[in-house]
């Protein structure tokens, strides 16, 4: 078996982590043993960027960003106009100032699909429906090539709009990014793809395409531009995730542990009785608000050393603290965009094998039916990444 | 390798291996990958840091020279800004505001009829307030009068100069009026204007409102208030609650 031939192996590509028989056999030092020379610590970084792996990772993380692009945009029906257009709240005549005084734009004016409606505004509802149906197609998989490439321009396009530009959007612009390059990607040098297929998308990548096409399917091989985009994705969250911790750690507010009162105590509505009532227990909240602030800051700070951990209490903390965010930002900051964001980031970092635990989960549909089908799979997982990854 | 019937992508590479990739492209990848990453990287380390204590006063630092450099006359203007990441991930959100702000408009009909809107609208979704929160925070803060220095006279047959300042009309209110360079009011260190992004934007706000419900006018007045902080747990602050109206002006529909 070659050097490379071997490596595709390791399944998620994690290093020193072999995924097969054969990774166990060079484990052991076993002289000839084909995946040794790709087990090397000199091979570490082939292992990590370009090992091929399962494109169901991809494909899931297409479907939960598409389906946050939606929303993200559905929530506008209605008052689209208003926000995005050159007919809304920042109008053309505003614009143009600003683009004469370059430092009156509080976000970089870009290009954007939007403005080719200028005035019109039939032409600007026939722009937005038109890309929700494009985001339709593309969290379903339709033709993902083309319309991941329309995906990303949409998202980018939404965001000019210095007015309405929310600084969660830049992140929604950075996951169509990455799911643009992976899908232009995928298959184009492992897949035994027709011309249509290469120019498109694969047909496999269609939600429902395991009951169109059951026979293709069973044959997708895995692919090393999933891996390459799960990479990019995967650091690239984990430099917005510490980058916004050590941020916040230039705020006296969040020095002092006091970050979280704010959006407790909104002002219009915070009142003196209220603040009243507050005061006998004034040491017990700012303790436990402090404490609760200092986790959400050790997990953000802690994350390149956990993410990358297989293992059922590593993935707890990495999907556990996204979940906590999550519910954090959307109740507690009213932030609608990072608490989803979040989550994807954290999802990218799962494993085929975890991908496909979660996938098999999500077919069986009901609890009872994924606690028969989660013994075979775990054994399979310690099996196939060393049984000190897996702890039961 | 026990594999379940219906596990399809795991076994493809068994029976169909990968094609390995060759060096070239690996290189390729590497040296993609590597100079993204490093871009988005320093980016973000470029950013300004702070406010820190200086003599004077609290002041935002630059970030590393070498990571600036870079970005400035490389990374950002032809790559990131095309690609639109164009965020150091310092989320302003982050930071609490000193203030908290909402607007009403007040709009005009034909007939002399006064409509007023308030945003964030309470009838819209969550994702809309959210906007409506953010054309909000576009309104302030308000900056102080720049050092006047010598008084300005004006040439032979002008007018003196003019600058727009908030003039405090009655309590808990104030309005932007244009003031002559001569005048006292000048003169006081506390006077403060709005920036020139929050005028631009509250007019741009004022002329889309009278376009959308065919007013003859419309004026844009602030409302904000003291963010209350942990703080006031402790020490009571008196002028707390008191919530200022600050009115940017009438804006005729032409």
């Amino acid at each position: 078996m070659s050097k490379d031939r071997s490596a595709t192996e390791f399944g998620a590509g994690e290093p020193r982590t072999p995924a097969t028989t054969d990774g166990a056999k060079a484990r052991s030092g076993e002289p000839g043993a084909p995946a040794a020379e790709a087990l090397q610590p000199s091979n570490a970084w082939t292992r990590f960027w370009f090992t091929a792996i399962s494109t169901t990772g991809m494909q899931c993380l297409r479907i939960g960003s598409g389906l946050l692009f939606l929303a993200w945009l559905l929530s506008f029906a209605g008052h689209q106009v208003e926000l995005f257009s050159l007919n809304g709240w920042l109008d053309r005549k505003a614009l143009e100032e600003m683009g004469r005084q370059e430092n009156l734009a509080p976000v970089p004016i870009g290009w954007s699909i939007l403005y080719l409606a200028g005035d019109s505004v039939a032409l600007f509802q026939a722009l937005y429906w038109g890309s929700l149906a494009v985001l339709a197609l593309f969290t379903l998989g339709v033709a993902t090539r083309f319309t991941g490439v329309l995906t990303w321009v949409i998202v980018v396009s939404f965001f000019a709009n210095p007015a309405t530009s929310y600084e969660g959007d830049y992140l929604l612009g950075i996951l169509a990014f990455y799911l643009m390059i992976g899908h232009l990607l995928v298959g184009q040098w492992q897949g035994n793809l027709s011309i249509t297929e290469r120019i498109l998308g694969a047909r496999d990548d269609f939600v429902f395409a395991r009951w169109l096409f059951p026979r293709r399917v069973a044959e997708r091989p895995a692919s090393c531009g999933a891996n390459f985009m799960m990479r990019l994705v995967q650091i690239h969250f984990v430099i917005i995730i510490v980058t916004s911790a050590l941020h916040k750690l230039q705020i006296s507010d969040w020095w002092s542990g006091v970050a979280l009162w704010y959006p407790l105590h909104p002002t219009f509505k915070t009142t003196a009785e209220t603040l009243q009532r507050e005061r006998p227990n004034a040491d017990f909240t700012l303790f436990y608000l402090s404490l609760a602030q200092y986790l959400v800051l050790a997990w953000q700070l802690c994350l390149p050393f956990f993410a990358w951990r297989p293992g059922r209490w590593w993935r707890g903390l990495l999907l556990g603290g996204a979940a906590i965010g999550w519910l954090g930002a959307y109740f507690l900051f009213q932030l609608p965009l990072f608490g989803p964001f979040v989550m994807l980031g954290c999802l990218s970092f799962l494993r085929p094998e975890e991908w496909k635990w979660v996938t098999d989960a999500v077919r069986n549909g009901l609890g009872g039916a994924v606690k028969v089908r989660a013994a075979p799979v775990v054994k399979q997982m310690a099996a196939s990444a060393g049984k000190g990854n897996i702890k039961k | 390798m026990s594999v379940p019937m219906n596990d399809t992508t795991q076994r493809a590479p068994s029976r169909n291996p990968p094609r390995p990739l060759p060096l070239w492209l690996k290189v390729a990848g590497t040296v993609v990958a590597t100079g993204h990453l490093l871009g988005i990287g320093l980016y973000a380390l470029a950013a300004d840091s702070g406010p820190w204590p200086y003599n004077n006063g609290p002041s935002h630092s630059p970030g590393p020279a070498f990571a600036t450099s870079i970005v400035l006359n490389c990374t950002y203007p032809y790559y990131l800004k095309p690609l639109r990441m164009t965020h150091n991930y310092h989320f302003a959100s982050n930071r609490s505001s000193d203030l908290a702000v909402y607007f009403e408009v007040q709009l005009k009909g034909e007939l002399g009829e006064v409509r007023t809107l308030k945003f964030p609208d309470e009838k819209a979704n969550f994702w809309v307030r959210h906007r409506h929160d953010l054309l909000a925070q576009y309104l302030f803060p308000d900056q102080p009068l720049p050092p006047r220095g010598n008084q300005r006279l004006p040439a032979l047959g002008k007018e003196v100069p003019k600058v727009e300042v908030w003039v405090r009309a009655e309590p808990g209110s104030m309005r932007l009026k244009q003031v002559e360079e001569l005048d006292d009011l000048l003169r006081n260190p506390d006077v403060q204007q709005p920036t020139e992004r929050a005028k631009l934007f509250a007019q741009s706000y004022a002329r889309y409102l009278c376009r959308a419900h065919n007013a003859v006018s419309a004026e844009v007045i602030r409302h904000s208030r003291l963010t209350v902080m942990p703080m006031d747990l402790f020490v009571q602050r008196p002028e707390l609650f008191n919530e200022m109206k600050s009115y940017f002006g009438e804006y005729r529909r032409e």
